[in-house]
């Protein structure tokens, strides 16, 4: 006895077709995500005293760009998102940052579809990453328990701490009002990822209020993608850096949105900048560094010299750091940057701006 | 304003909203349940400021959520479900005119499988999606997938022997 599959898709489909019209709309759930997310950024705003720090916890001196409860905000910038929007008292913010391995902002989600998510960082299978944290607990705010750590799919909030948050990398107690840094390090799985990929995620606890609102909190921060392949090191960012602002400074635009890298072959790199195919007297597997830059270029060819947000690609070698091409564009790469390796933020103390 | 995320929300429920209810409902086999279900997953998906879907994927995104959340749901469900026929009132009787259509027969063969199985079948029976594409979205191994719609189909087979969904295969009797 055998199913006849051409029967059961009939019949499943004919099943599916009774199914009635959602008995909502799109409004009924605009509101309930509204809702939630207002939640999520009360936790951010909303703080607390005292400290006891239980894995690596040190001080370090506050720079970089503050953020709140997942949205990056630019410097200075103080009203949190959805406060005043409610009937709720006026929520304090809870600035953050943010390093991973040395870098402040973290890459495009995405470059090659036109799709300009949220940033990330890329790191290699097994690569030690270590995460630099900074959190301002706002004056005259007590909270009293603090979780850093990588949360995958499942996240949340539990009676006594963070679930889904393993591992957790740095705990704290009472913390008090001010500022507290915290350095820790984690080791990028070498197996199977979460489906959605790593988080940096902190989770917040303070004393119920009288309205009974949440008295804790899971954030997520920023994400962390887990990428096969070589990573940019330091030293290698940083004369990258220059090459590529001495490139775009050259072609019009001295500060570009944003410059990552990745290290690969140089056959892999000519096809995703789509540059071509091989170049005579170069292997095919030559180790380069593929740089791309955003930013208002002017290509010397254009005759009316106009300028407009383009592309700055660049094919380094990663021995001699001399260039084997350059290429204005206004199309990003042809194959997103993501697929070649973990990726690297040389755009260096920007604050991430608006694409 | 309208923001990015409602925008995206919109779209998709003005577009998409129909078929992913018949896709919930295959999966709970109940209407109510379907628009719980459904929009839990919609809720979830486009809650968190960082994970927000991007429109051209956001389909699959909820689609993948409201499959985990029905999967988990089910576990949750299920030791709830042992004591709830002790609760039911006197006065529901199922509909026995009901239950004879094919129809029914065939959501009352898929409320049988397990969960997983449920989902595998409605992903490659209804959505013909393959194997390896199953996987990805359940988070399987493609071998388990393979098991689970061999034991799934088995399973529909005896079930639906009477409705014309099976035939008899030339070695069944060897």
């Amino acid at each position: 006895m055998q199913t006849d599959e051409a029967e059961l898709r009939r019949q499943l489909a004919a099943t599916a077709a009774r199914a009635s019209i959602p008995g909502f709309d799109a409004a009924d759930v605009a509101v309930r995500v509204r809702r939630v997310r207002r939640r999520w950024t009360a936790v951010a705003a909303t703080g607390g005293a005292a400290i006891v720090a239980a894995a690596v916890a040190v001080p370090v001196a506050l720079g970089g760009m503050p953020g709140a409860a997942g949205i990056r905000a630019a410097p200075g910038s103080a009203p949190f998102p959805g406060a005043g929007a409610s009937p709720m008292k006026p929520i304090p913010p809870l600035p953050w940052t943010v390093t991973v391995n040395g870098q402040p902002l973290g890459v495009p989600e995405e470059l090659a579809d036109g799709y300009t998510g949220q940033t990330q960082f890329d790191v290699a299978p097994g690569e030690k990453v270590t995460i630099e944290m900074t959190i301002t607990v706002p004056a005259h705010t007590q909270m009293t328990k603090f979780f850093l750590g990588i949360t995958g799919d499942t996240s949340g909030i539990g009676p006594r701490g963070p679930i889904g948050m393993e591992p957790v990398l740095a705990t704290a107690s009472n913390l008090a009002p001010g500022v507290h840094a915290f350095t820790v390090h984690w080791t990028a799985p070498v197996g199977a990822q979460p489906r959605y990929g790593y988080q940096i995620a902190m989770a917040a606890f303070w004393p119920r209020s009288v309205k009974n609102e949440p008295s804790a909190e899971e954030i997520p921060l920023v994400g962390v993608a887990v990428r096969p392949g070589s990573p940019v090191s330091g030293a290698a960012a940083t004369r990258l850096r220059a090459l590529a602002l001495q490139a775009a400074k050259k072609d019009g635009d001295a500060k570009p949105q944003w410059i990552v890298a990745v290290r690969t072959t140089f056959a892999r790199a000519m096809v995703a900048a789509d540059l071509g195919g091989s170049v005579p007297g170069v292997s095919p597997g030559t180790p380069v560094y593929l740089m791309v830059a955003k930013g208002s270029f002017t290509a010397d060819s254009n005759p009316a010299g106009s300028s407009g947000t383009g592309y700055l690609s660049a094919i380094i070698d990663a021995r001699t750091f001399s260039s084997y091409a350059m290429h204005l564009s206004e199309q990003g790469p042809a194959a997103a940057l993501s697929t070649l390796g973990p990726r690297a933020d040389l755009t260096g103390g920007q604050p991430a701006r608006q694409q | 304003m309208v923001e990015r995320w409602e925008q995206t929300l919109g779209d998709l429920f003005a577009e998409r909203g129909a078929a992913l209810k018949r896709r919930a409902f295959l999966l709970c086999g109940d209407d109510a349940q379907a628009d719980d279900l459904l929009q839990e997953a919609l809720v979830r998906a486009f809650a968190r400021p960082l994970r927000v879907p991007r429109p051209g994927g956001a389909e699959a995104y909820v689609q993948t959520i409201m499959i985990n959340l029905f999967i988990d749901g089910t576990r949750r469900q299920t030791r709830w479900r042992r004591v709830a026929p002790l609760l039911r009132p006197a006065g529901q009787v199922p509909d026995v005119a009901e239950q004879v259509s094919a129809r029914d027969a065939v959501l009352s063969a898929l409320r049988r499988l397990p969960p997983r199985q449920r989902a595998c079948v409605v992903l490659r029976f209804y959505e013909d999606l393959p194997v390896a594409g199953i996987a990805r979205a359940l988070g399987l191994g493609e071998g388990t997938v393979k098991r689970y719609l061999s034991e799934a189909t088995a399973l529909l087979a005896r079930q639906l022997s009477g409705d014309g969904l099976v035939k008899e295969s030339p070695d069944a009797d060897r």
